[in-house]
């Protein structure tokens, strides 16, 4: 796990150097700052999709991009209702939530393979935003709307603020996994489920808190992916799922469960956004870039495949 | 006799319409070894499964240090102090030592943090105690033998404090040496004062460290013998036919129980 990770970040390493050899602009701190600021929302939502994905029992959330949207649009039609900043956060963050309550309850309750309740609620929670905004984006963000703005589109220092919230988010994660009993208990329930219920761990409620966690720190993101474009829109976030998970699974967090860690899932967010850039900088066309994310995804999984068998000999 | 920390008494098991149990009796002292056999379709696990909480009799009665108990999941089991090591190690092999032995009870520190250092330290003391040679307990189980593996999920059962171990074939799949090392630890657990319930189809391991064996054929204990009075041969013959005296065997052809699996040897 950890020599897996070490290669990550090497790679990363190996990725930044060629760029910035190519487009040495890649190296300016504006351009860094830019980067950063958009794998933030990739590895913030990352971090619960790999706590799903860590859970194991072929754990997934597909919904995490269509969340993401819901969230935002939860978030600024509240405002446009007048309500306060921290009252929309909640209840944005609700919606979320029950977004992920409904993952965990149909996976763990009703013995649901994952990807299919988590597709159903990314159409739903896609749907359900539709239905709040009526197809149009919501920018009448009401008394409450400099705040909020700020909340996306502003800085820290010289460190925008969706950089600042993705740090937080990956350090509490790494200490949540990596330091607590629930941390514990998830990675023993990806490993062994059967072994981990006869020790007494409690694998239904493991399980469902991690879509849970998940479902309501897509939502977070997507109300600060929102404050950020200052406008609330139902297509927010859409196709986000798959940039979440390569990042995942790129970064080491195997799709067997069990193994991987918010550290290699920032790493693998961050390779993400760095090819992104680097295609964009270089005059790549933009239609090639989900080719390319689609092409990362594949090599990834084959890695892990090669990785488990290395690991059985 | 009642002195015994387990009595079993008259259980029974259905599974549809196969008769796993037909009234069993069965009972353990405290620090003996009891050597469970018979051949594959005898009803050992389903019997030590009742006994361990895993799966509920359909009648019958477990008395506990002579109190009556019923267990409706492993847990209660534990609870009153009964362990049981499943035939495929149940560990998690993406977790290293200490944490498979104390997997699901993190030591905890602040209310809110896993004590690693005090997880290693117990871990440590815990397989010293019991004389199990590890290099560390922070390597992943993935990369340990399956005989070491076998030890780490007992020590992990003695970290219950037991009153009654079962084992569940502990030794099946382990090479003669990893056997050894693993009979070893079992013969030690009688000076802790731990029974335990041997499931083997090795007559030679229940011979070496057994106390008394019983002999379970088609769901029915066929007979129980204290092992210095008996003779491999004799609970081989037990095993294949039952017994002459069981006359539940008289109505059904010997070979009924089928694929008697290498009873003795490995």
């Amino acid at each position: 796990m950890q020599s897996y990770e070490a290669a990550i970040y090497a790679a990363l390493l190996l990725v930044v150097v060629a760029v910035s050899i190519a487009t040495p602009r890649f190296l300016s701190p504006d351009n860094l700052f830019e980067v950063a600021r958009n794998f933030s929302f990739i590895a913030a939502a990352g971090v619960g999709e790999a706590i799903v994905i860590i859970g194991g029992g072929g754990g997934i959330d597909l919904s995490v991009g269509s969340v993401m949207g819901l969230g935002g649009v939860v978030a600024t039609k509240l405002l446009g209702m007048n309500l306060g900043l921290l009252p929309v956060l909640g209840l944005g963050v609700a919606a979320g939530w029950a977004c992920g309550a409904t993952n965990g309850l149909l996976v763990t309750k009703a013995k649901m393979t994952p990807l299919i309740p988590t597709l159903g609620v990314l159409s739903i929670a896609h749907g359900l935003a539709l239905v709040i905004t009526q197809g149009y984006p919501l920018s009448s963000l009401g008394p409450a709307s400099p705040a909020f703005i700020a909340l996306g589109a502003g800085y820290v220092g010289p460190v925008p603020n969706p950089v600042v919230y993705m740090a937080l988010v990956v350090l509490v994660g790494w200490a949540v996994l990596t330091h607590t009993p629930f941390g514990y208990d998830l990675y023993s329930v990806g490993g062994n489920d059967e072994a981990s219920h006869l020790s007494g761990i409690r694998v239904t409620r493991v399980r469902l808190a991690a879509y849970m966690i998940s479902g309501a720190l897509a939502a977070l993101t997507g109300i600060l992916l929102a404050a950020r474009l200052s406008v609330g829109d139902a297509t927010t976030g859409q196709g986000e799922e798959l940039n979440v998970i390569a990042a995942a699974v790129i970064g080491g967090v195997s799709l067997l469960g069990g193994q991987g860690s918010v550290l290699g899932l920032f790493a693998g967010a961050a390779l993400i956004g760095v090819l992104l850039n680097a295609m964009v900088l270089t005059g790549v066309p933009a239609f090639w870039q989900e080719v390319v994310i689609g092409s990362t995804i594949i090599v990834a999984v084959l890695l892990d495949r090669l990785r488990i068998r290395l690991a059985r000999d | 006799m009642t002195s015994a920390v387990v009595e079993m008494r008259a259980i029974e098991k259905h599974f549809g319409a196969v008769h796993a149990l037909r009234g069993v009796d069965l009972d353990l002292l405290p620090g003996e070894v009891l050597g469970l056999v018979g051949d594959n379709a005898a009803g050992k696990s389903t019997l030590m499964k009742v006994l361990s909480g895993a799966i509920s009799p359909d009648g019958g009665q477990i008395l506990f240090r002579g109190a009556p108990v019923r267990f409706t999941s492993p847990a209660e089991a534990r609870v009153r102090g009964i362990e049981m090591v499943y035939q495929d190690f149940a560990l998690c092999n993406n977790l290293d030592i200490a944490q498979n032995i104390f997997l699901g009870r993190w030591p905890v520190r602040a209310g809110v943090l896993v004590d690693r250092r005090a997880m290693h330290r117990a871990a440590e003391a815990m397989l010293e105690r019991l004389r199990i040679d590890v290099p560390s307990v922070t390597v992943q189980v993935r990369h340990l033998s399956g005989g070491r593996r076998q030890s780490v999920a007992i020590a992990r059962a003695l970290s219950f404090n037991p009153a009654v171990l079962i084992l569940d074939e502990p030794t099946a799949n382990l090479s003669p040496g990893a056997t050894h090392e693993v009979l070893r630890l079992v013969a030690d657990l009688k000076q802790h004062g731990v029974g335990v319930i041997l499931i083997s189809h090795r007559l030679q391991e229940v011979f070496a460290i057994g106390d008394r064996v019983a002999v379970l054929k088609q769901g029915r204990r066929v007979a129980t013998r204290r092992v210095r009075d008996a003779t491999e041969d004799e609970i081989l013959e037990l095993i294949v036919t039952g017994g002459r005296a069981a006359p539940a065997n008289s109505d059904r052809p010997l070979d009924a129980g089928g694929g008697l699996e290498s009873p003795v040897g490995g």
